[in-house]
């Protein structure tokens, strides 16, 4: 034990004298800084924004005069997807994702107005979060501090030394190991720290569910850093020169950051082609429009309806009814639509689910790709987040119109529809939107595969260092 | 003198590909290279089979809905109301190989004579996570992968030689250390010159530019940059450090100009130029369009004939009853009200368009990227200019209803047939420069020099 404690102040030691480790590793500092810093003023700007307009949104709905309900219908809402307070840490696909969808009667409108479509290409070159830094950046490092590790005692012609004098290769490995720990932890900690110093910035109370998320980060992070440690040290004990040893790190690392998180989503693209919008927009109205027209009392969709009502109600006319025919024909359309729609958009759903499937089963080949997963999902900003937004969007809108459709059903007269106006009292009854994320057991069900991933990628680090033998030459 | 040259060329290729790690790299760089092509070309041909189909899919579903609902006679009015103006924004053949933000941003786009700004910023319907990690075409290869290659062949050159101890056995059999480095280098620049050229040479072709007046601006920014990494590489080398020290320098240098400027680039210009977000210019739309149910008519037709003289002559204001004329003021006028504000929103989106070009002046990956971009025809300007025809190809088409519809001309099925055919699709292409904005093409140039300038600076000390 003594042994690996030495051995790992000493790593720490000649770690922290040599200049181009400390250069680099104060930039990644320093960018985390910045990422963490300026990247929670603009999420927290940005969220207030879009706070402001969702209560906006909401007054103007609650202020409205007297109005037709199906005049209100076609008003429609907007609905805001608001950022959890922890998109700071990583952007995920945040940027890519609409921030706010209009919900109108008869249509299901896609969430509109990313952050990327009002960015330039720059974009494209990746976007400074404390995640991305940790994420992709941290490793390198890494493979810098540690490549050397046993390659350099051999070079150095320490290492004999080092094994006559009763030092194990096992005990060897694991000081390696401890000692690039502490240059890792000497940056990881004070950012974990100020992350979470952030998060208690954000709004007056951050609920318990927040605080379980930024565990699991710290967590996933930590198991992510131990393992490149330890694959970066067994490389090096594997190695013949240092040179090589750096070489199959760096191309080790151009493989797993820079091409295959590239090209998977990129394949499966290929894989699992999506339809176009004008395809995909342009059918789902056709089907629609063979249902029975919501606007139209006397299509003949709706002829069976009538007469059951008129039959029930023991009425000769439509407007002996007691209810409004046209609003019940318009209440049956919608349903109609909302079906369809939802049908179709679940397809598309299934569809995306696919192609993103094969990005997350990329994370039994590349650990950057599991921490990626997991990370985005605590954080909020995957897809399966920006789904969960779309559903309870539509959700949202579909009770919406049905309420207003109750509305003009039992208020609004049958003779003289479009003259008569329902009270203005009934707009202030309803309540606004508000995103309801998923719960962190639920996202970590979702991520289980990536959470599993990187738990077995640690497991086969350890043993990894446990069991290799150094390379005596 | 000839044929020694020669020979130590040949020796030297033989080693360099006798090397596991160079020709990995280079067949990284084939291999990515052309899926790169594959994947833009499959795009392209993809985004024009989108865009063929579209106008016909539009108006089989418009005349659908016509016939079905139609079967008398009808005002233009509420005709008009069911059809949509087909408009495409059309790849040029270029595209293939820098699609820039084409993806981010639909290229069918079908607009109404409703009010155009609820209509235009519609975003396209795509997978965010495919959207999100960006596209493997040409230009990232030339931009991101190209450096990779050119410094994993190249930062050992002398160091690798001195920690071998065969350094001092060249220098005794030639005459200069610079000769040896000179050869080294211009033979991997070949190898990366001519791969990326012959890629790009494949892709040109196959997308069927031919003789496009940009293919001189494109080989100039392809060659410059590349020239910009030998530089940097050989800088490096002249420093005369270990391998080690070379390629983590280097590696960092990629990392900093790949990576770390642009997104801090992305942050300060998300920071200093802050835009409305676009959602403002659509609530604030959709509320005056609403309002005007609730007022007086005159309080819409107001507002509408002040600001669209034009229109008097034609339109005759009814006030007591419905009237398409009033509905599509009222559209008319919700759009007048957020015209400040939409043009904000495009000043904005170029405001960062060109603060990005400035700023890629100290970051040369940044400046390839909107440079191919540019020639292209696939970056942000492209897609302002898209929104701009969209918006004229509205207006014509109000201007040519419009009078139509304020005399509440009544239309017989046939002639509503005849209506909906008269809707033609309106094609789009961005405008391809010759040659790219001057920022990045003098930035790249300068800062070669004075890379190169560094390395003649340790020639003269000796190091070299």
């Amino acid at each position: 034990m003594s042994n690996i404690l030495r051995i790992a102040r000493r790593e720490w030691l000649d770690a922290s004298r040599q200049r181009a480790l400390t250069l680099f590793a104060s930039t990644l500092a320093l960018l985390l800084l910045t990422a963490g810093l300026v990247g929670h003023a603009q999420m927290e700007a940005r969220g207030s924004e879009k706070h402001r307009l969702q209560e906006l949104v909401a007054r103007q709905w609650a202020d409205q005069p007297d109005r037709h309900p199906h005049r209100v219908a076609h008003y429609g809402f907007i609905a805001f997807r608001e950022s959890s307070p922890l998109a700071f840490f990583d952007f995920g696909v945040d940027s890519f994702t609409g921030n706010s969808v209009f919900l109108e009667a008869h249509r299901q409108n896609a969430p509109n107005f990313s952050e990327a479509r009002q960015s330039t290409g720059m974009l494209r070159f990746g976007q400074l979060s404390p995640g991305y830094v940790l994420g992709s950046l941290m490793p390198l490092l890494i493979f810098f501090l540690c490549f050397g590790a046993v390659t350099r005692e051999r070079e150095n012609s320490t290492l004999t030394l080092l094994l006559c004098q009763g030092v194990s290769d096992r005990q060897l490995l694991w000081g390696k190991v401890l000692g690039a720990c502490f240059s890792v932890g000497v940056i990881w900690i004070p950012t974990a720290l100020l992350s979470l110093g952030l998060l208690s910035l954000s709004g007056p109370v951050v609920s318990a569910e927040v605080w379980q998320r930024a565990g699991v980060l710290l967590l996933g992070y930590t198991a992510y850093f131990l393992f490149w440690i330890c694959f970066a040290v067994t490389v090096s004990a594997r190695a013949r020169s240092s040179t090589s040893a750096l070489l199959v790190l760096l191309s080790i690392w151009a493989t797993l950051f820079i091409v295959v998180p590239r090209a998977l989503p990129n394949l499966a693209e290929r894989i699992w082609p999506s339809p176009s919008k004008p395809e995909f927009e342009l059918s789902l109205h056709a089907e629609v429009a063979r249902g029975g027209n919501g606007h139209d009392p006397n299509d003949p969709k709706f002829a069976a309806l009538k007469s059951e009502m008129m039959h029930k109600h023991g009425a000769h006319e439509v407007k002996q009814l007691p209810v409004n025919f046209n609003g019940v024909a318009m209440q049956q359309g919608e349903r109609e639509s909302s079906q369809i729609y939802a049908a179709h958009f679940n397809a598309l759903q299934d569809l995306y689910a696919r192609q993103n499937s094969l990005r997350a089963w990329g994370a039994w080949a590349d650990p950057f790709l599991a921490l990626n997963e997991l990370s985005s999902g605590m954080c909020l900003t995957d897809y399966a987040n920006f789904v969960a937004f779309a559903r309870q969007a539509e959700a949202f809108r579909f009770g919406m119109m049905d309420r207003l459709n109750s509305i003009y059903i039992n208020e609004i007269a049958y003779v003289g529809d479009k003259e008569h106006r329902a009270s203005r009292d009934h707009w202030k009854e309803f309540e606004s939107f508000r995103f309801q994320p998923p719960a962190p057991g639920e996202s970590l069900r979702q991520q289980a595969g990536a959470a599993a991933a990187l738990l077995a990628w640690l497991t086969l680090g350890l043993l990894a260092v446990h069991q290799v033998r150094v390379v005596k030459l | 003198m000839n044929s020694r040259w020669g020979r130590v060329l040949f020796y030297e290729l033989k080693t360099l590909l006798g090397q596991p790690a160079t020709v990995g790299a280079l067949l990284l760089l084939w291999a990515v290279g052309c899926y790169s092509l594959y994947y833009g070309l499959a795009e392209v041909a993809k985004q024009r089979r989108i865009i063929a189909a579209y106008p016909g899919l539009q108006r089989a579903t418009d005349e659908a809905y016509l016939t079905a609902r139609f079967g008398k006679s009808e005002s233009v009015g509420r005709v008009a109301f069911y059809l949509t103006q087909p408009t495409v924004n059309e790849p040029s053949a270029q595209a293939a190989l820098a699609l820039g933000v084409r993806d981010l941003h639909p290229y069918c786009l079908g607009v109404r004579l409703l009010g155009l700004r609820t209509q235009l910023y519609d975003s396209n319907l795509d997978n965010p996570v495919k959207v999100g990690t960006g596209n493997v075409d040409f230009s990232f290869v030339l931009v991101t992968l190209c450096p990779l290659v050119i410094i994993a062949l190249t930062y050992n050159l002398l160091s690798a030689e001195e920690e071998r101890g065969t350094l001092r056995m060249l220098q005794t059999t030639s005459t200069s250390l610079r000769r040896i480095l000179m050869s080294k280098l211009m033979l991997r620049a070949v190898l990366v010159t001519g791969s990326a050229d012959a890629l790009f040479a494949g892709g040109w072709l196959l997308s069927g530019a031919g003789l496009h007046p940009s293919l001189a601006g494109w080989l100039l920014c392809i060659h410059l940059y590349l020239a910009f990494w030998f530089a940097v590489c050989l800088f490096c080398i002249a420093l005369r450090r270990s391998s080690s020290w070379n390629a983590t320098s280097l590696l960092a240098a990629w990392l900093v100009w790949t990576a770390m400027l642009p997104a801090l680039f992305n942050l300060a210009s998300a920071a200093a130029l802050p835009i409305a977000h676009g959602f403002e210019i659509s609530m604030q739309a959709r509320q005056t369009m609403n309002e005007g149910w609730d007022k007086p008519k005159a309080e819409t037709f107001a507002p509408f004939l002040a600001r669209h003289p034009e229109w008097r002559a034609l339109c005759h204001p009814v006030l007591d009853n419905y009237t398409w004329t009033w509905y599509y003021a009222m559209h008319q006028v919700a759009d007048d009200s957020v015209a400040d504000k939409a043009a904000a929103y495009r000043d904005g989106l170029m405001a960062r368009q060109r603060w990005a070009e400035w700023a890629s002046v100290i970051c040369p990956p940044v400046a390839a990227q909107l440079m191919l971009d540019q020639l292209a025809g696939t970056d942000l300007r492209a897609q302002l200019n898209y929104w701009d025809a969209v918006e004229g190809a509205h207006r014509a088409w109000q201007e040519k209803l419009y009078p139509r519809i304020f005399q509440e001309e009544n239309l017989n099925p046939q002639a509503t047939r005849a209506l909906s055919r008269e809707v033609e699709v309106r094609r789009f292409q961005a405008d391809q420069p010759s040659f790219p904005s001057p920022a990045g093409l003098l930035a790249l140039p300068v800062l070669t020099l004075v890379l190169l300038a560094g390395a003649a600076r340790q020639a003269r000390r000796g190091l070299l």
